[in-house]
């Protein structure tokens, strides 16, 4: 008993604490392609007609953004908001929120899905993988 | 080279014991001074590694705050509009105004960053515009940061990229940063001198740290670096440049006083107890081998030589270690059997080969012994002379081998006539006996001649060609010498004697006593 508490002590201790609390972002989301921070600026030089859904919070958004997106929260995403944003179900989506710690942009992708969209993206290192590489920021 | 039987065992020993020591003794110390070094060595190895990564956490946060500073100063939106009237009409004033703007340079970082000059260069790295420093640079990039820019493409070319650089002035951090979004318009780079950044090293190192160019110049020097007091350790460190030119060196003190002390105290406690559990086994050796090697072999050797001095009855002591109690064991034996092989040839030169009687020799020593032993305590001593009557006829009827017989049997007549353990028989000569009596008296001796007489009256051994009797007879003279001191043991032997020859003469078979006078003659 003694043996195994010395043994759990130094992995409790060498565990990074914030991890085990937040929840994880799924490792990807069947129907949609799993994008890095180079690919999405491919994507926007490539297809020009992609639109880039920002899941997170507006104040977020507003302290800064991958250029072109558009502020839509998930919680606030309705099939009407999004047909305006792309009326048609072949229009690219790309999805991203604050990392993958983050749930936001994967429930958009879901949901953008069973609206019928097919061509989704999905960013799953959202904003903190962006920063990271120190890549532009619009505000 | 001493000769080997020059050599004793203890010697030899002891001188082993004593050459190993040294031996352990050079060992431990330059174990110890190995220890030292050792202790010296990690410590600086640790050390040196410890600034290595503050001075890259230094880099680290510099190359943050440059990429912040420049992110910052791009976005004003003068900054923009001045570049795009720049890459659209060639305009220069508007975008040097911009860089030279006076807020821009005295907020730098709010203080984290020595700025040393802005540069504005195309999305084809050409050169576009500087601010107005009065630091010169050499134009275009830095060929570090150059090469890492000019090589990235796609996604990679909007990422900042950070080098320190050698320029003349001396070693810089450059950060390149993107300027215009996801559409690359031109590039920004901030050029800071890394010096007043480097202070931390000896923050978070916690060392007075001094750090100099490469050509010796101090460049900056923190609080105690100069007049360190204790013994300190300096552990150089060389920062290198993006080029693998060598950029800074980091002299870092520490003090080491605690170290320098528990390393003493280690060594020694090592050579302490080391050197006294070694003198503690050396001394146990030496007493276990003198109690149980050298004592029993100085035993062994003096009771050797005593044996070998004559005293076959001293045995060599057995109590040893098992191939000593061996050889004490063979030379016992071996003295054993010799002393018994001493006695066999003592005994067989006193007797006499055919009767088994006394010999004359043993004869002789047993008279002179009794002669003085009579003078000293004043007893008579009595001898009595026999002789075979008629011996000669004897032989030359019956032949030499019933001699013989007649020899022995007389000698057991003798023999068992004599009842006191220090009488002694001996065959004089020939056919001549002779008998030796302490401490008798004339009277005592003459009895004795005449149970002879009469036993072999008994015995009737047969003589057909005697004169005398049909048997075998003897004539006896006896002797008892007196007490006097000008007497002498030889007239003892010539009175018997004269004695005999008058039994004979008178005619055999008979006992004469010699007269002796008080002046002993007879």
């Amino acid at each position: 008993m003694m043996l195994r508490a010395l043994l759990v002590l130094p992995a409790l201790l060498l565990a990074p604490p914030a991890v085990a609390d937040k929840p994880l972002a799924p490792a990807s989301v069947p129907g949609t392609q799993l994008v890095s921070a180079e690919r999405v600026v491919e994507l926007i030089g490539a297809l020009p007609d992609i639109v880039i859904i920002d899941s997170r919070r507006r104040e977020e958004f507003e302290k800064g953004h991958i250029e072109g997106a558009v502020s839509l929260l998930d919680t606030e995403l309705t099939r009407a908001g999004l047909a305006r944003l792309a009326p048609a179900p072949d229009r690219p989506l790309l999805f991203y929120c604050n990392g993958e710690h983050c749930l936001r942009s994967s429930n958009s992708a879901v949901q953008a899905l069973a609206w019928g969209y097919r061509r989704v993206y999905w960013f799953r290192g959202g904003w903190q993988e962006w920063t990271d590489k120190h890549l532009p920021v619009a505000r | 080279m001493i000769p080997v039987e020059r050599l004793s065992l203890r010697a030899a020993t002891v001188g082993i014991v004593l050459v190993s020591g040294l031996l352990a003794a050079a060992l431990l110390g330059f174990a110890v001074y190995t220890f030292k070094s050792a202790a010296f060595d990690a410590q600086q190895k640790s050390l040196t590694r410890m600034v290595e990564v503050a001075t890259l956490e230094v880099i680290h946060h510099l190359d943050k705050g440059v990429f912040s500073f420049g992110t910052g100063l791009q976005e004003r939106p003068e900054f923009r509009a001045a570049l795009e009237r720049k890459l659209a009409a060639g305009e220069d004033t508007v975008l040097l105004a911009a860089l030279g703007d006076p807020f821009v340079n005295g907020f730098v970082g709010a203080g984290q960053l020595d700025l040393v000059k802005l540069r504005v260069f195309d999305p084809a790295l050409a050169p576009l515009g500087e601010n107005a420093s009065a630091v010169a640079l050499p134009p275009g990039l830095p060929p570090a940061l150059h090469r890492l820019a000019a090589g990235r493409t796609g996604a990679d070319r909007l990422k900042a990229v950070g080098a320190l650089w050698l320029s003349p002035r001396g070693p810089l951090y450059s950060v390149l940063l993107p300027i215009g979004g996801l559409r690359v318009l031109g590039y920004l780079e901030v050029v800071v001198d890394p010096v007043f950044n480097f202070g931390a090293v000896a923050q978070m190192t916690r060392m007075p740290t001094s750090i100099f160019a490469m050509d010796g110049r101090l460049l900056l020097q923190s609080a105690g670096a100069a007049n360190a007091s204790g013994e300190t350790l300096s552990v150089a460190y060389l920062l290198r440049a993006a080029d693998g030119q060598p950029a800074f060196r980091l002299v870092c003190l520490d003090d080491v006083t605690q170290l320098r002390d528990d390393v003493r105290r280690t060594s020694v406690m090592l050579l302490v107890g080391i050197g006294l559990l070694g003198g503690l086994a050396a001394m146990a050796a030496l007493v276990f081998l003198n109690r149980f090697l050298f004592v029993p072999l100085r035993g062994m050797q003096t009771d050797m030589e005593r044996c070998a001095g004559g005293d076959l009855s001293a045995t060599v002591n057995r109590r040893m270690v098992r191939e000593f109690r061996a050889v004490a064991d063979a030379f016992n034996r071996m003295a054993a059997q010799l002393a018994g092989r001493i006695e066999e040839l003592r005994r067989l030169s006193c007797i006499d080969g055919l009767t088994a009687l006394s010999n004359r020799h043993h004869f002789d020593i047993v008279l002179a012994l009794e002669w003085s032993r009579a003078r000293r305590s004043g007893k008579p001593l009595s001898l009595i002379m026999v002789d075979v009557d008629h011996f000669k006829l004897y032989n030359d009827h019956y032949g030499h081998m019933a001699g013989d017989d007649c020899l022995r049997a007389v000698g057991r007549v003798l023999a068992c006539a004599v009842r006191r353990p220090t009488d002694v028989v001996a065959r004089y000569g020939g056919e001549e006996f002779v008998i030796l009596l302490p401490d008798t008296s004339p009277e005592g001796a003459r009895l004795v001649a005449e149970i002879i007489l009469n036993d072999l009256a008994r015995l009737r051994l047969p003589h057909a060609a005697s004169p005398t009797a049909a048997h075998m007879t003897v004539s006896t003279g006896i002797v008892t010498c007196p007490v006097s001191d000008d007497f002498r043991v030889e007239m003892l032997v010539a009175a018997a004697d004269q004695a005999l020859y008058q039994a004979k003469h008178e005619g055999r078979n008979r006992i004469v006593v010699a007269e002796m006078d008080l002046n002993g003659h007879g």
